[in-house]
């Protein structure tokens, strides 16, 4: 009965807000694939991208096989050399793979989620270095071996007098700091923009160690069949990285020309900001996607933040809502209607792409809420397929929640707003004064949770938790999506 | 990767793997199969003359016997052919004696008849000798013999290598070096500081002509 006069309230507020838009809602999709199948031609794919990446090492350790790794090897240098020869492909092949993981190129994030991707790359990033620590000793310890000389000597003698290797010496000493940074703990302690900067020194160091490849690597100087393999992969990252990582998003800015149009504060610390700009459809997003907003003003062009869009896409404007976390997003709060913004996007796969069910249910907590509003906006369903989950603080002083209202009421959705103090203390839910288990309460909302697809999004824990609930209420793994936090 | 489909491919690598190494048993040491490939895919300029690209072998023996004879660890293999080289100073005179496939001994006298195979291209060939280069192993000093534009024969005036078993690699650098005509060419592998020291000799002989 709380909700009934919040809701006529904030109605009323509405009104006497004039610079807020009336609430006009995209047409929904009128079709939709569904099924199991579409679950297994995402496998698929993932397969055959997982199955090529795989190729590439196998394809590098048979080059160096046939060529007589293994049987070159007589004595300790040439046990050394063989170990460096193969370190240096494998770790360079996988490094190679790492810097397209990141490059957010369409065709891995439509498969993975541009979250999946950055796991993996930092997952990649330990390996990597060891492969080419391991590369580097090996061919010090050999030459030192051969040469009869101490280890430093060997040192001073490869980075002055061989070529190229100045340059790849640096290289490593590079991807050493870059993946020392990305260490949680070090993490912790830099700023976002202190670690990126460091990061993007990665580039300088796969740049600097590309000529000592071509030079005197083993498997790769002189050999016809490798040389083009290389040469290939090396430009396809290259091409894969300047395209949709710099050349894309510059081009997009300049044609777009978008700016903030209108803010709009939404609750006591969230925010919404239209963005305008001449032909915004063509940007192609999806509800539930992000992209990287970048305030284009002399303090903030460097630093861009990914923003779920809060409302489907449409051609009248973008809108992102925006919760005051106290770091950049604060100031975001109080940012001029006029001012430049740049986007680069749209990614995640938080869509209506990853559906198979008829029946959906939607869960968001606190400002998890903006992918969640957009898709029950736009999502394909009959009266009754989705059910909503908004989990705030306080009904009074939650964002979009009253769009929310208008949209379950319009669209026939059920709307459960569970606001107040959590049950226990691993609950995902608010308090109800009763003990009842979190997935019974689940169930009662949504009775058909395990044959629903289910969007998850909210803090970590918190959507861990709802996780842990949905699994135990029978709803199989591949039907609950969400978004994991990867920057 | 579904589970089915990880242990296909895992099987499939397993097998490239075998096989891969199979073949890598199978084949010559790793930098002898290397120049083999090399100088093959650097051979499509085709102007190659066969009896030229002969001519190293001989020198290859001499080398493997100066080896054997003597000093413990380096090889070197001035003595025959800087014979050879130095009376092959005057013009016209180099390519043939050892093209001629006459043994190592009786190479000298044969000095002098060149113009056959020489004439068919350009009448008259040059010959320069490039600056010592002293490396890791040793030194290694080229005398290289242009017909035109073209280098018909590269002679090792000085090349000592690591050891014995690295004797034979000046003579296939020679190869690979006629081959690609210059010293443009990839690296030997389990003999890159020869092959730098290789092509910088061979780049200070260019650089007379």
């Amino acid at each position: 009965m709380n909700f009934e006069t919040t809701a006529l309230r904030l109605v009323g507020d509405q009104d006497e807000q004039a610079q807020k838009p009336a609430l006009t809602l995209v047409q929904p999709n009128g079709k939709l694939r569904l099924g199991e199948q579409k679950y297994k031609n995402l496998k698929r794919a993932q397969d055959i991208i997982e199955m090529l990446a795989w190729a590439t090492v196998v394809f590098v350790t048979a080059t160096f096989l046939i060529d007589g790794g293994v049987k070159q090897i007589v004595d300790v240098p040439s046990a050394l050399n063989a170990v460096s020869r193969l370190t240096s492909l494998v770790g360079t092949d996988l490094l190679l793979i790492a810097m397209l993981l990141i490059a957010r190129v369409p065709w891995i994030d439509k498969f993975y989620g541009h979250d999946k991707a950055t796991l993996a790359h930092k997952k990649l990033g330990k390996p990597i270095l060891y492969l080419v620590v391991a590369h580097f000793l090996a061919s010090l310890i050999e030459f030192a071996i051969v040469n009869g000389e101490n280890i430093l000597a060997t040192a001073w003698w490869f980075i002055t007098d061989v070529q190229d290797m100045l340059l790849a010496t640096i290289g490593l000493a590079l991807m050493i700091l870059v993946v020392v940074t990305s260490l949680t703990f070090a993490r912790k302690k830099m700023s976002y923009e202190a670690w990126f900067i460091v990061h993007l020194l990665s580039y300088a160091s796969v740049l600097a160690a590309v000529p000592h490849v071509f030079s005197s690597g083993s498997d790769v100087a002189g050999k016809p069949v490798q040389t083009i393999f290389w040469v290939a992969l090396y430009l396809f990252v290259a091409f894969n990285i300047v395209w949709y990582r710099v050349a894309l998003p510059l081009i997009r800015a300049a044609r777009l020309g978008l700016k903030i149009q209108t803010v709009v504060k939404e609750s006591s610390d969230t925010t919404s900001l239209y963005v305008t700009g001449k032909g915004l459809e063509k940007l192609g997003g999806q509800s539930g996607q992000f992209y990287l907003l970048r305030i284009l003003t002399r303090k903030r062009w460097f630093k861009a933040h990914p923003f779920s869009i809060s409302a489907a896409p449409n051609t009248q404007f973008m809108r992102f809502t925006i919760g005051d976390r106290g770091d950049d997003t604060g100031a975001m709060q109080t940012i001029k209607p006029g001012t430049k913004v740049m986007v680069e996007g749209p990614y995640g796969v938080f869509t209506e792409e990853r559906r198979t069910r008829e029946k959906v249910v939607l869960i968001a907590s606190g400002i998890g809420i903006p992918p969640v509003r957009a898709l029950a906006e736009s999502m394909a369903a009959r009266p009754g397929d989705v059910t909503v989950i908004y989990r705030v603080r306080n009904a009074y002083d939650a964002s979009l929640l009253d769009e929310m209202r208008e949209i379950c009421r319009r669209r026939d959705f059920k709307l459960h707003v569970l606001s107040g103090p959590r049950a226990r203390s691993n609950s995902w839910m608010s308090a109800d004064g009763t003990d009842t288990p979190d997935q019974a309460r689940l169930t009662l909302m949504a009775p058909w949770v395990s044959e629903s697809d289910v969007y998850v999004c909210g803090p970590e824990a918190w959507t861990h938790s709802v996780k842990k609930s949905l699994l135990r209420a029978g709803t199989p793994e591949e039907q609950i999506h969400s978004e994991e936090y990867a920057w | 990767m579904r589970t089915a489909t990880k242990s296909a491919i895992g099987i499939l690598s397993l097998g490239v793997i075998a096989a891969s190494y199979t073949a890598g048993t199978a084949a010559q040491i790793g930098f002898g199969a290397a120049t083999v490939s090399n100088s093959s895919a650097a051979g499509e300029s085709t102007a190659v003359d066969p009896s030229v690209v002969v001519e190293p072998t001989p020198i290859a023996v001499e080398t493997d016997e100066v080896g054997e004879a003597g000093d413990d660890d380096l090889t070197s293999v001035p003595v025959q052919t800087k014979a050879a080289a130095t009376s092959a100073t005057t013009p016209t005179s180099t390519p043939t004696p050892t093209a001629t496939k006459t043994a190592a001994a009786a190479a000298t006298p044969a000095a002098t008849p060149t113009p056959t195979k020489t004439a068919s291209t350009v009448a008259t060939s040059v010959a320069k000798t490039g600056s010592a280069i002293n490396y890791k192993y040793g030194t290694i000093q080229l005398e290289v013999v242009k017909s035109g534009s073209k280098i018909t024969s590269i002679n090792l005036i000085q090349a000592s290598t690591k050891g014995r078993e690295w004797a034979s690699v000046p003579s296939m650098l020679v190869t690979t070096a006629i081959a690609a005509q210059g010293s443009n060419f990839g690296n030997m592998s389990g003999a890159t500081f020869s092959t730098q020291a290789f092509k910088s000799a061979l780049d200070s002989a260019l650089a007379k002509f």
